[in-house]
């Protein structure tokens, strides 16, 4: 099965979990997006793509136990995966590779 | 923990229903870190505010996912999707929602049409529904029956009085028990509070045991208050909230009623109103002994019928018992026959057995008009359908059964016929809600157990008519699309669906539709002319000024007070004409009227009856085909001598009346302007009239004395649709029985203002007089008005759907005929052939047929003016005619520009590379 390649979203929210190093959870992610973008993203958003990049195996979870002020919930952390990693090196290579040479003209233009 | 700071738990009952299993917890527990931070910030309102809107963000996020997982499998495990099982999945739904957005013409055109039409169905529906209804809102309410007597000497009347009561309530068997009552008006008279004129009942105890519901506070009526004729009053839990301001020791307050006293016993509990809107009961004492007086007294009998008994048993039994109070009481009781009937029916009376049967017919007749509608946008579908003829085959080829292909265009139908069934209900609701207003305004009260809303049975029939219009739309072109001619479409795919036909039957509809169209569209653009005229008429005097009533006294009401069980007098009729209580009420209401006219605040008052009689002028011979008709029957107004001063109307010929015109024997009438010009063309003073009345010899009539006119006034308050000849007849208090029409003119005070102070001076005059419905005139022509309003806006929108289908269809027919000749057009352009000559002869056949329509429609609106003689031709307002027709061809032209021009860009390589 050819590799599928990532969303422009599920490198953001790749991207915001290695920002914030270590186990992380959606609440802190959510804050990391808005932060560094600078807009408000839609919460179920980033949940549904955390879910979605756990099923490709690019990221993995595990459950923490409850604390104060989450009504007693536990918590769901993740951490990128090697695979997660190399999607993400991919993607920036592929970019990079769209952009070369562009800069100057682009430059150039304004 | 504060419930107030907690999220809002519907908010989190959606989101624990839309999450996955294995997210609920710690998405839940994510939400509620950011909503306590939230909170913090921002308060409680806004932070709830957001947790309602991450909730419904959560559940579409999440369902779309779900879906979309589902879909990616079925692919996985069926190579090819369109060979998988004829049921619908979510790929049907979502490509149906995505065809709603391709076609926005086609969906708002047949939304809309089918949303009207299931808008009326859903309406009469509920309407139908509340008359039939057997079952009252009361425990076991499903076997409270109406007793009365049907009288065979006048067909569809029902009769029974208090004797009655007594003789059924002991002998039997078929009920558990039986209740009598009879509704009368009482002033209600409480200390510090405005005094007010409330309908009463009074009823035997047995009627609390029949509706089964114990009181609230205190206890309900007695056997024994009815026996003693006690003063006790059970009030409603409503008139105990308003009028009592919930006092919590209102058992054993006394209340005054006319000029009675009685104290309060018990409370009954909220939304108990039986038996039909009631809030204040009464004991209805009577005296077993008294035979022949209770034979007088007519009441509604009310019983439950006993376990096991039927309504055709029942009548059996009672049968029995009506023979004997037969040979009985030969006098009261000979031709009747006892009779059972469901308590709600009875109440409309709809007692004949053929009514149930009558109205599902007439149910089943609105209902096809929806079937009409859609078998109107069945053709626009099919239009589309075979746009996609080529898709089809296609899928056909690939494997696809003819049943998954139907499922799929069913499917696409459904979502438009759901789309129109859930705005047809919103509409539906909306009417409903008004016309529930309406009726309780215009009728005074509805019966408790009415409640003209979106019930579940109502919104299931919405959804059952959608199915329908979702088979009718959707599977008849699919399975006339999918038929055994796919093969040869395939091997001309190349077509472009060209080769599916609209044949004579297309152009046979069309024609009808807009036929249809142009008989019908006169009408209802002439009734809604009239409507909206109506809505802004003049009334061509200052109405706000103008308070009205209706005066009459307790004990001399003949009116009867409700809308129901009305071949029932009010209690308080009196059987036998009372003189001395008449006088008595003459002599209070000339008192009051005084009293009312030396108020500061009250420029004048004017006494005002109004009536109808059959007027025959003299030197007019008597025509007709009994020639007992000279010019029909007319508004008569009885008016005081100072009527026409009062409302300022001028006096354009002759005089006014003078205080002797009253008196017996005086002749003096006075017509309005519009009754001169129409009977009395020769002059109006000094010709004679008369009234005509029914003889009690049958076939004969009874002349009144020859009047004399002495005086024309101009035209006010006339319907602008139905303006009327009116007569002015003198009168005077001295000369009058109740209920007396009352107009009392205010100086610069809001008219409103001085109600109270009328109401406060009949009480202080005497608390048996009764003001009924004061209001200003002001208000009465508003009411009136947003009745005419309303069904403006209603005839309207069923006009303004009409139009739209009828455009649709002769849009679809021109994009069909373009599409069809797309490689002819191509070749004619090819070998020089002018814009104007392509486009004529793509215009050739849509204005023969629109033409044809019109012709043929204007023809059926002469048919049905003649037929009806209240039309637009009638009322020689043609240019309602005209206007439709010349509308229609607009519509018409219009439609077809769209198809035309796409016609004319037809590239002759592009067209001719198909081959």
């Amino acid at each position: 099965m050819p590799h599928q390649g990532l969303g422009d979203f599920e490198q953001i929210v790749l991207l915001a979990i290695l920002q914030l190093r270590g186990d992380v959870y959606g609440v802190p992610i959510v804050d990391e997006i808005e932060r560094r973008t600078g807009r408000s993203v839609s919460r179920a958003a980033v949940y549904v793509t955390l879910r979605r990049l756990e099923q490709k195996r690019l990221i993995s979870s595990k459950m923490y136990p409850a604390t104060a002020g989450r009504g007693g919930r536990p918590r769901r952390c993740v951490r990128v995966e090697p695979r997660g990693l190399q999607a993400l090196r991919e993607s920036r290579t592929a970019v990079e590779q769209m952009w070369r040479g562009l800069t100057p003209r682009l430059e150039g233009l304004e | 923990v504060n419930p107030r700071l907690e999220p809002p738990r519907l908010a989190r009952r959606l989101l624990a229903r839309s999450l996955p299993d294995d997210a609920r917890d710690d998405v839940d527990g994510d939400l509620l870190e950011v909503y306590a931070r939230h909170c913090a910030h921002h308060g409680v309102t806004r932070a709830r505010l957001w947790y309602c809107t991450q909730a419904v963000s959560f559940s579409a996020r999440f369902l779309a996912e779900r879906l979309r997982q589902r879909d990616v499998s079925v692919e996985r495990i069926d190579v090819n999707p369109l060979r998988c099982r004829a049921m619908p999945s979510s790929l049907d739904v979502r490509l149906a929602a995505r065809m709603l957005v391709k076609y926005p013409g086609l969906s708002v055109v047949s939304v809309t049409g089918m949303a009207v039409a299931i808008a009326i169905g859903t309406v009469v529906f509920s309407i139908l529904a509340a008359l039939l209804e057997t079952k009252v809102p009361l425990p076991d309410g499903q076997r409270l029956v109406a007793l009365s007597n049907a009288i065979a000497t006048k067909p569809g009347t029902n009769e029974s009085s208090l004797l009655d009561f007594e003789t059924w309530r002991g002998r039997l068997g078929s009920f558990q028990d039986v209740a009598a009552f009879t509704t009368v008006q009482r002033n209600l008279l409480i200390p510090e509070t405005p005094v007010e004129l409330v309908r009463v009942v009074r009823m035997t105890a047995s009627g609390f045991g029949i509706a089964r519901t114990s009181p609230l506070m205190g206890r309900p009526l007695l056997d024994e208050d009815d026996r003693s004729n006690a003063r006790v009053l059970v009030i409603g839990y409503d008139e105990w909230q308003y009028r009592f301001a919930a006092d919590p020791a209102v058992v054993g307050r006394f209340v005054r009623l006319g000029n009675e006293d009685y104290t309060v016993v018990g409370v009954m509990p909220k939304g108990f109103r039986f038996p039909v809107d009631d809030g204040y009961w009464l004991p209805l004492a009577f005296e077993p002994a008294e035979r022949e007086r209770s034979a007088a007294i007519p009441v509604t009998i009310v019983g439950r019928l006993a376990e096991g008994a039927t309504i055709q048993s029942a009548e059996a039994e009672m049968a029995t018992v009506g023979a004997r109070m037969a040979a009985e009481y030969p006098a009261t009781h000979e031709g009747l026959r006892p009779q059972v009937r469901w308590y709600t029916r009875a109440f409309f009376d709809i007692e004949n057995p053929g009514t149930v049967p009558e109205a599902q017919y007439f149910l089943l007749f609105i209902s096809l008009l929806l079937v009409v509608v859609a078998v109107n946008v069945a053709i626009l579908v099919y239009a589309r359908t075979a746009t996609r003829a080529g898709e089809i085959a296609v899928r056909t080829a690939l494997g696809a059964t003819r049943a998954r292909v139907v499922t799929q265009l069913f499917v696409e139908a459904l979502a438009l016929c759901v789309a129109a069934a859930l705005m047809g209900l919103a509409i539906a609701g909306l009417t409903l809600h008004t016309l529930q207003a309406i009726a309780e305004r215009q009728l005074g009260e509805l019966p408790f157990w009415v409640d003209l809303a979106l019930s579940p049975a109502v919104v299931a029939y919405a959804l059952a008519l959608a199915v329908v219009g979702a088979v009718i739309v959707g599977v008849l072109p699919a399975l006339k699309a999918t038929g055994r001619r796919v093969q040869q479409r395939l091997q001309q795919l190349s077509g472009h669906g060209a080769q599916m036909q609209l044949g004579r039957a297309w152009t046979g509809l069309i024609i009808a539709q807009v036929a249809v169209a142009v008989a019908v569209l006169p009408f209802a653009l002439h009734f809604t002319e009239e409507a909206v005229g109506e809505a802004v008429a003049d009334v061509g005097y200052p109405a706000a000024e103008f308070l009205e009533a209706s005066l009459t006294m307790e004990r001399l009401g003949a009116r009867c007070p409700r809308i129901g069980f009305c071949d029932q007098f009010s209690g308080d009729t009196i059987v036998v004409p009372d003189r001395a209580l008449e006088q008595h009420f003459r002599d209070r209401a000339a008192e009051l009227i005084r009293r009312i006219e030396s108020e500061p605040a009250v420029a004048g008052l004017s006494i005002r009856i109004r009536g109808a009689e059959r007027v025959e002028i003299e030197g007019i011979p008597l025509g007709g085909a009994d020639r007992r008709i000279s010019v029909g029957t007319k508004p008569v107004d009885r008016v005081g001598a100072s009527f026409f001063a009062l409302y300022a109307m001028p006096v354009l010929a002759g005089r006014s009346f003078v205080a002797g015109d009253a008196r017996s024997g005086a002749t003096a009438v006075i017509v309005n302007q519009l009754f001169a010009e129409r009977h009395l063309d020769g002059g109006a003073l000094g010709r004679r009239l008369r009234f005509l009345r029914e003889s009690k010899i049958a076939g004969e009539v009874d002349a009144g004395p020859w009047l004399e006119v002495v005086g024309v006034v101009r035209d006010f308050e006339e319907h602008s649709y139905e303006p009327s000849g009116r007569l002015y007849l003198p009168t005077d208090v001295a000369q009058l029985a109740p209920p007396i029409g009352l107009a009392i003119r205010m100086r610069a005070h809001p008219a409103a203002t001085v109600m109270p102070r009328v109401r406060e001076l009949v009480t202080i005059v005497d608390p048996r007089l009764q003001l009924d419905g004061l209001n200003t005139a002001a208000d009465r022509h508003r009411q009136n008005r947003r009745l005419s309003r309303y069904l403006g806006v209603g005839t309207a929108i069923a006009m303004l759907s009409v139009l739209l289908l009828s455009a649709a269809g002769i849009y679809a027919m021109m994009a069909f005929t373009v599409a069809r000749r797309r490689r002819e057009i191509g070749i004619r352009s090819a070998l020089g052939a002018d814009a104007q000559r392509v486009l004529r002869s793509v215009f050739a056949r849509a204005s023969a047929q629109v033409s044809a329509g019109i012709v043929l429609g204007l023809l059926g609106t002469v048919a049905l003016d003649r037929l009806t003689g209240r039309g637009p031709i009638n009322d020689g307002n043609l240019t309602a005619l005209l206007l439709v027709a010349v509308v229609m061809m607009t519509v018409g032209v219009i439609a077809a520009i769209g198809p035309a021009r796409r016609g004319l860009a037809v590239q002759p390589t592009e067209a001719l590379r198909a081959d």
